[in-house]
This record gives structure tokens, C-alpha cells and sequence, in this order.
């Protein structure tokens, strides 16, 4: 490409006479283009597709414009408002007035919905009184709370303050079990209505409880798998991924034939005899039913990377542990088992992540007390249509992630990892 | 239930005390070029002489008390007298109970959070 054969002073030039400098680094760029133009794709993707929309649902936990867009005029009297005294004849005004266009737009149900969630049984409240606002007169405090007394409480007041702030952290209360309220801040939900902490508890213990079973079942396959001859391991290694390659709906409908209660496992109970016929296990459609899904689910998750780091550490090792006096027990636990950590951490993380996150097997096995906090989570997107709880519920579980991951960083440290 | 225990002689047995009942509605969307026709196929199929008619074909009560003693036989076999078998026949509607969509608009989130937490107890 270069044809140098020019006076040693003057600048070294390419075959066009540009110098051979610049020629050089219009050609690295061009190649830093074109590897950069072959990620754009998947960056792009990625972006639209995943990041984009979790920070635009994760903003819908905090901010919520459905009150304050719809009700302009009544959300800066809101504003103003100290939220203890009497509500005023302007608030009423500007309430009449918002209700009417609300209900010209035809925008109230979501002011209703948007109210009730903070304030249940108020939905209607609206919805009537924005039916009669056109007909209202002044002086209007009176006669609007001529149509409807429950607007003389003052909580329904306090109730659309709080609504009327775009920035609200009462969705996290929410999900925190408690309640946003204008005099007290947040204040903890009645106990018969405590469900999402103690979903959140049984998540972290369930996925736990998989993880460690996950571990206990998947490190003797790992360790077959990387030990034995090549020929019986690849007939291991296909039954671990077989069950890995079936669809998950089949092999969790799979689980509920084998574990109902005239399933196979009780059938057999009941015929040996360890069982008596109405005595039957309850193996699913509970924690129990989760749980054995799950790890099943989740176990090649664990075994794969266990094997991956299982198989780069020599036996040789082994031999020389055991030629220097070990016992086998001895060599195993304390010259194999610490080099597998990185596969251990690995796999742990992954099965972890993957089971805090887990919902069709929850949704399909788990019956009432085998239900995850991400079952709630579709439930607030799908029927009660509150996607600010589930925004806040999921940030929450988002944030539980991210510290976990913080604290196995710090504990083995993340470039310990090996996934494969 | 009515088909599984009469027809196919399944061994069911209905529960009226504290039924939940809704009833359903004919509408005229606004505007509409046929009003007149709809009007009188409203007035038509809401009469009494109609409302019992359909109770012979299914176990479902009419809306019109007027109906009740004009209520037959099954449709396929004359041996059933549907009457007993109305929702609204004297001794099934004494503790009867009115769907209010209002209440449900108003309280159906908050109940079912509530029915949640009881739930995963």
C-alpha cells in the first residue's frame, strides 16, 4: 500500500499522495464504523425495547399526572390549600368548574379511578356529582354538597390534595403497605390489609429456598457431568437439557399430573401404603407446588455454569492433594470446592434473579400461599389497571436486585463470575 | 346448572338463599335509523306473554312478575315445571340480592387488595 521511496524529511505518503498518517486513521475509522454500525442494531434494540420502557414505567411509580392534567383549575387551589381547614368556596368553585369540562372531555372516570385508588368508594362520588356540575349555582360549597354530603369530609378532601401532586410517593407507601396522608406523611395500612411486604419476604425466602436446593441437586450432576468419560457424560449432559429445551408450560402442567392430590406420586403413596386414601399429601397448589417446580425449572440454570467452571480445573490437582496425605473428603473440600466458587456464584445469581422475578409457575402452581410479589405485580397491570403500584412494586423489587448484586460483589466479587 | 341437573340428571342441588341477581337490559344507541322497529321489538319481547316463553327454555326468571303464573314446561320435556325452577319463584327470591355496579366501581379495587391479603394469610 505504501510507496515510501521519497526524501526522508518530507511526510511518508500513501499511493494517492495523502499522507500515510492520515490515510491510516481514515482506515482504523472506517473499521471502528463498521464494527460500531454491526452493534447499532442490538443497542438500538435494547434501548427501545428495554431500557426506554422500564425507566418510562419505573417514572409511572412516582409520577402520576391523571388528577392534575384533567382538574387544572382545582389543583392549584389544592396547592394552596394547607390541607386541615374547612375547604373554601373557590375550592368548591374550581372543582364545579373542573368537573363540568372533565365531563365534557369526557376525562372524569379517570379522575375517578385516580381518586379512588387513594380513596376507596369515591369513584362514584365524581361520576355523579360531574353528571349534575353544569346545573350547580353559587353559592356552590352549598349545593354541591347538597348533591353529595361525603363532600363535606374532609378526607375526601385531603385524599385529591395528595392525587393533585404530579411527584407522589404514595404508590411506594402503597406498596410498602402503608398510606401517604397530608397531615401525618406515611402511615402503616391496617393488618388485614398488610399483603405486599410479606409478599415481598416470601419472594426473597422462596427464591432462596430454590437457589439452595438448585445448588444441592445440580453440584453432584456438575460434578459428574465434568468427571465422567466423555461418553456417559454427553448422555448426562443431554438429559440436563432436554428438560432445559421443553417448553416451561409443559413441564410445570407436567408437575401438577405428577403432585395432585390424585396425582401419581399420591396414588402411589396411597397404594404402598404410606398414605392413607384421604390423607393425601397437599404437594401443590402451595408453597410446597412452587418450590418443586421452580427448582426443576431452575436447575439447569445452576448446573451449566457449575459445569463450565468444573470442567477447566485439572484433576491433577485432586491427585496431588491426595498424594500429599489428604484424605478425599479432605481434597475435595478444601482443593475442588473453592475453585468452583466462580461457577457457584454464577449459578447462584442467575437461579436467584431468575426465581425473584418468576410467574407463570407461581401463577400456575402456586394456589394461595405460593404466590409471588411478580403475581401481584400482573395483577396491578392486568385487572385493577393501576400501573403506578405495579411500577412502584416493581422498582422496589428492582432495587432489592440491584443490592443483592451490590453485596455479592462486594462479598466474592463479580469478575469471580463465569457463566460459561 | 339447570341442564347438568334436569337434563343430564347430574346430582346438583340449587342454593337460592342470598342469590345475587342481575338483570339484563335492552339498549338503543343514539341516533339510530331504526327506532321505531326497535321500540316495538323492546315492547315485544319485555311483554309477559314473551317473558314466559323464554323460561321455558332456560332457567332464567322474568322480569315480569305478571309472567309467573303464565311459566310452562321444559321445552324438550313436559315433565319439568319450570316455575320451581325460576330464580325469582316466591320461595327462591325471599333473601335475593341486587348486583349494584355502583358499589362495585367505588369499592371493587380496595375489596379485592383486601380479599388478597386475606388470601395469601
Amino acid at each position: 500500500m505504501a510507496d515510501s521511496q521519497t526524501a526522508p524529511l518530507e511526510p511518508i505518503t500513501a499511493a494517492d499522495g495523502t499522507p500515510l498518517k492520515k490515510k491510516l486513521a481514515q482506515a482504523l475509522f472506517r473499521s471502528r464504523v463498521r464494527a460500531v454500525s454491526l452493534v447499532v442494531p442490538l443497542f438500538a434494540f435494547v434501548m427501545a425495547s428495554f431500557v426506554i420502557p422500564i425507566f418510562a414505567l419505573m417514572w409511572q411509580g412516582v409520577y402520576n399526572d391523571r388528577f392534575s392534567s384533567h382538574m387544572p383549575n382545582l389543583t392549584e387551589q389544592l396547592t394552596m390549600w394547607d390541607g386541615l381547614t374547612e375547604p373554601n368556596e373557590i375550592m368548591y368553585g374550581a372543582l364545579v368548574a373542573d368537573l363540568t369540562t372533565a365531563r365534557a372531555n369526557r376525562t372524569i372516570g379517570r379522575v375517578a379511578t385516580r381518586v379512588n385508588q387513594e380513596y376507596p368508594g369515591t369513584r362514584s362520588l365524581f361520576t355523579s356529582t360531574a353528571r349534575k356540575a353544569k346545573k350547580l349555582k353559587p353559592p356552590f360549597k352549598e349545593s354541591v354538597i347538597k348533591t353529595n354530603k361525603k363532600w363535606d369530609n374532609i378526607e375526601v378532601w385531603q385524599a385529591m390534595k395528595i392525587t393533585s401532586q404530579d411527584l407522589t410517593p404514595g404508590f411506594y407507601a402503597t406498596a410498602l403497605d402503608g398510606r401517604y396522608t397530608v397531615d401525618q406523611g406515611f402511615v402503616r395500612q391496617d393488618e388485614n390489609r398488610q399483603i405486599y411486604v410479606k409478599l415481598f419476604w416470601r419472594t426473597m425466602l422462596i427464591s432462596a429456598t430454590v437457589m439452595g436446593l438448585c445448588l444441592l441437586l445440580g453440584y453432584p450432576v456438575a460434578y459428574l457431568l465434568a468427571t465422567l468419560p466423555l461418553r456417559t457424560s454427553n448422555l448426562l449432559m443431554i438429559m440436563v437439557l432436554l428438560p432445559f429445551w421443553t417448553s416451561l408450560l409443559v413441564r410445570t402442567t407436567a408437575w401438577i399430573a405428577i403432585l395432585q392430590s390424585q396425582g401419581v406420586i399420591n396414588d402411589l403413596m396411597v397404594y404402598i401404603g404410606i398414605t392413607a386414601d384421604d390423607a393425601r399429601f397437599s404437594l401443590i397448589y402451595n408453597m410446597t407446588g412452587t418450590i418443586i417446580a421452580m427448582t426443576h425449572i431452575l436447575l439447569p440454570f445452576m448446573i451449566l455454569p457449575l459445569y463450565s467452571v468444573m470442567k477447566t480445573i485439572p484433576p491433577s490437582y485432586m491427585r496431588a492433594a491426595r498424594s500429599l496425605g489428604a484424605t478425599p473428603t479432605m481434597a475435595f473440600i478444601k482443593v475442588y470446592m473453592p475453585q468452583t466458587i466462580p461457577g457457584i456464584g454464577a449459578g447462584g445469581l442467575l437461579v436467584f434473579i431468575l426465581a425473584i422475578g418468576y410467574y407463570i409457575t407461581p401463577a400456575l402452581v402456586g394456589g394461595q400461599d405460593g404466590q409471588l410479589i411478580s403475581n401481584m405485580i400482573a395483577y396491578h397491570m392486568q385487572k385493577s389497571l393501576n400501573w403506578s403500584l405495579a411500577a412502584a412494586l416493581g422498582g422496589i423489587l428492582l432495587a432489592g436486585v440491584l443490592v443483592l448484586y451490590w453485596a455479592y460483589d462486594k462479598v466474592i466479587g463479580i469478575d469471580n463470575m463465569k457463566l460459561g | 346448572m339447570f341442564n347438568a341437573k334436569n337434563a343430564e340428571g347430574q346430582s346438583f342441588e340449587m342454593v337460592w338463599d342470598g342469590q345475587i341477581y342481575d338483570l339484563d337490559l335492552w339498549v338503543i344507541p343514539k341516533g339510530s335509523k331504526n327506532k321505531e322497529a326497535a321500540l316495538d321489538f323492546v315492547a315485544f319481547s319485555t311483554a309477559t306473554e314473551q317473558l314466559a316463553a323464554q323460561a321455558s327454555w332456560i332457567s332464567y326468571g322474568p322480569a315480569r312478575a305478571s309472567s309467573e303464573a303464565r311459566i310452562g314446561t321444559f321445552h324438550s320435556d313436559d315433565s319439568i315445571n319450570m316455575a320451581v325452577h325460576m330464580p325469582t319463584a316466591a320461595g327462591n327470591f325471599k333473601n335475593a340480592l341486587q348486583n349494584d355496579f355502583e358499589f362495585w366501581a367505588d369499592n371493587a379495587d380496595q375489596l379485592n387488595e383486601r380479599f388478597n391479603a386475606w388470601l395469601s394469610k
